[in-house]
């Protein structure tokens, strides 16, 4: 998707944030702008990956919690939590969603370079939920890929997820 | 045009413009203008109709033949009286080079936006008003008599532009009934009828998506009606009937629904034979008691068709199947009513538009919901038995009829207590009715539809999602959907009550 990766040896312009224990990176270019917290507008029997609904600027847009992909405890959001808007392929089109974050960082280049698999073992996510792992200062990134993410949402990924 | 009519033979073209005013007279929105064409060949004068086909209803057209000194035998000349639309500044000449346009029909100056801007524009006066609904809000708790003074009138502003930005929306329908015109000549020509388009209400205005995504219904529809419903000639004459048929088509405001009317003097639709298909399908059992209402329905039914061969017009059986998909998805509706010998009438009405709808805003635990109110019949309190009886009866009795009900905090799983005092709104649809149980009813809103997202698609409850005046985002009710779950748990209790009986 981001042509970054298959070009091992360059940046990538890369917001991270932090959700759960981990730290995650995403594209710069396809965030549109990081909200406070808003009124969040529940869907009944909607997968609980997608269960809201927010105001951005007039537009109605759905909001995913990445955490229920990712097997995280979900918890309830405080003065730090923020939502990271964004734009995502889905099968060729074009939408935009709100991502939940608990904290959000920086924006900052990420060396792809040392963009390492994930690990077939050790993790407790599906791997193909995720582009690659990158450090930085010791640390480890979480690349998602997030068409992927989005794309798992049919109905049976949502019995799954709940 | 005056090119076709230059292909039919050698022309003379003289502009008449005598007529014009002064400058400071003129009417832009008036014509001045006439063409006299002296064309000098031997051709039919149907020949020369067909130029002026799409103009004619615009504009004065007189066609006779030449003078007989003429060695030609059959001439004729055109006068042509036709708005120009050109500005007062520029010579008759220059308008002469492009005289008969398009704007012929649209007496007004219009302009070209692209879609995309007019839905932006939507967007940005939908922020507005949700701005202005937090400032009215910030205001009343103010003391600032200046401030209260703006806010109010940037409420009005807002409000006002809302209602400019919906009706920039709307288009009339008449663009369409001129495609609809070139469809009935050619219809006319393949198959050898003789029929007479006849069209009205042209101004009747709809949303441009709701225009656009009815041509394809609508040429289905004439396409039937010309094709099987008008007879040929020689079988009107022996049922007594002008040998030239009537194709009528005509849209008209009915309350906030539009109505599209398609009627034929044909034959009528053939009951006896669509049983008969519908039988063959198997889609009903061979005599069964069906109304004849019951069995036109059966045109609606994907691959249905009973026409002998299948023809470059018709006959594959899936014409009316998209009419009806496309009327629901447009939130409208279908009826046909049909007399034997005196021909068809096929009625589509539709609401005003896909981008607002009339709501009433509902509350169910912590959320607001919206509900089309064309669908809302009445609201009524919930009995307290009733209440308090959350298995088992899930009827009301109303005016001595029993009107099943759905629970909507049930349905939608909702946690928090109920109100003590809960409403039920009766929707309906046709003969259909549901009462939907809630906490509160808050109002009627003004509702700008939005689709959801491909991620809750698959939710059928809902219809879409508005923004509410505090900037919030509520959910709008598919009525559609609860009424069909209104009569699975009729049926389901009406299934527990027989075994409990057992």
């Amino acid at each position: 998707m981001n042509p970054d990766v298959q070009q091992p040896a360059t940046l990538m312009r890369a917001l991270t944030l932090e959700l759960g224990e981990e730290v995650f990176a995403i594209a710069a270019t396809s965030v549109r702008e990081v909200l406070d917290l808003v009124p969040i507008t529940v869907v009944p029997n909607a997968p609980a990956f997608a269960e809201g609904l927010i105001n951005v600027r007039g537009r109605v847009v759905p909001l995913a919690d990445l955490r229920v992909k990712f097997g995280m405890e979900r918890r309830p959001p405080d003065a730090d939590t923020r939502i990271v808007v964004s734009d995502i392929d889905l099968a060729g089109e074009s939408m935009v969603v709100g991502i939940l974050a608990d904290k959000v960082h920086s924006v900052a280049d990420l060396d792809l370079t040392g963009l390492a698999a994930p690990p077939d073992v050790g993790i407790r996510w599906r791997p193909e939920f995720v582009r690659g792992i990158a450090t930085r200062d010791g640390e480890f990134i979480i690349v998602p890929d997030m068409g992927a993410i989005f794309e798992s949402d049919g109905p049976d990924a949502a019995a799954r997820d709940t | 045009m005056l090119d076709d009519l230059r292909d039919l033979g050698p022309c003379d073209i003289v502009a008449n413009a005598s007529a014009l005013p002064a400058l400071e007279d003129l009417d832009p929105e008036v014509s001045y203008l006439e063409w006299q064409i002296n064309l000098n060949a031997a051709c039919p004068r149907a020949s020369i109709d067909d130029v002026f086909l799409f103009v004619s209803d615009g504009t004065d057209i007189e066609i006779a033949p030449l003078a007989a000194e003429e060695s030609t035998p059959a001439l004729a000349a055109g006068a042509e009286r036709d708005v120009t639309g050109a500005p007062a500044d520029r010579p008759p000449q220059i308008a002469s080079q492009r005289p008969v346009k398009t704007e012929i029909r649209e007496k007004n100056m219009s302009l070209r936006v692209a879609a995309e801007r007019l839905d932006e524009l939507l967007d940005r006066v939908g922020e507005l008003v949700i701005a202005q609904a937090r400032l009215s809000q910030i205001a009343s708790d103010s003391e600032n008599t200046g401030l209260k003074a703006v806010t109010e009138e940037i409420e009005r502003l807002a409000a006002g532009l809302r209602d400019t930005t919906m009706n920039i929306r709307m288009v009339p329908i008449g663009s369409l009934f001129g495609r609809f015109r070139r469809l009935v000549h050619d219809l006319a020509g393949d198959l050898g009828k003789d029929i007479d388009f006849v069209t009205s209400g042209e101004d009747t205005e709809l949303d441009k998506t709701v225009v656009e995504r009815l041509a394809d219904p609508l040429v289905h529809v004439i396409r039937n009606s010309i094709d099987h419903g008008l007879e040929n000639a020689d079988r009107r004459i022996a049922a007594g009937k002008d040998p030239r048929g009537v194709v009528r088509i005509s849209a008209m405001h009915q309350g906030a629904e539009v109505a599209i009317e398609i009627a034929d003097d044909g034959a009528g639709l053939d009951t006896d034979r669509i049983r008969q298909k519908a039988e063959e399908a198997g889609l009903v059992a061979p005599g069964a008691v069906l109304s004849d209402h019951d069995v036109h329905q059966f045109i609606f039914h994907p691959g249905f068709s009973t026409a002998r061969e299948v023809t470059a017009i018709s006959g594959r059986g899936v014409g009316m199947d998209v009419v009806s998909r496309t009327m629901e998805s447009l939130r409208g509706r279908i009826d046909i009513a049909s007399r034997p010998g005196e021909g068809s009438t096929v009625t589509l009405r539709l609401p005003l538009t896909l981008a607002i709808i009339e709501g009433m805003l509902v509350r169910v635990g912590r959320n607001c919901y919206a509900i089309p109110l064309s669908a809302v019949e009445e609201c009524v309190e919930l009995p307290i038995e009733a209440a308090r009886d959350t298995r088992g009866r899930n009827f009301l009795s109303l005016r001595d009829s029993l009107v099943p009900f759905l629970r909507l905090r049930e349905l939608f799983s909702v946690e928090a207590p109920a109100d003590l005092h809960q409403k039920v709104v009766i929707v309906s649809t046709g003969d259909q009715r549901v009462g939907l149980v809630v906490d509160q009813i808050i109002g009627n809103a003004q509702t700008v539809i939005k689709s959801l997202s491909r991620l809750h698609a698959d939710i059928e409850s809902f219809a879409g999602a508005t923004i509410l005046a505090d900037g919030t985002v509520a959910l709008i009710l598919d009525v559609a959907h609860l009424l069909r779950a209104g009569q699975r748990l009729e049926r389901r209790l009406r299934n527990h009550r027989e075994e409990e009986v057992a």
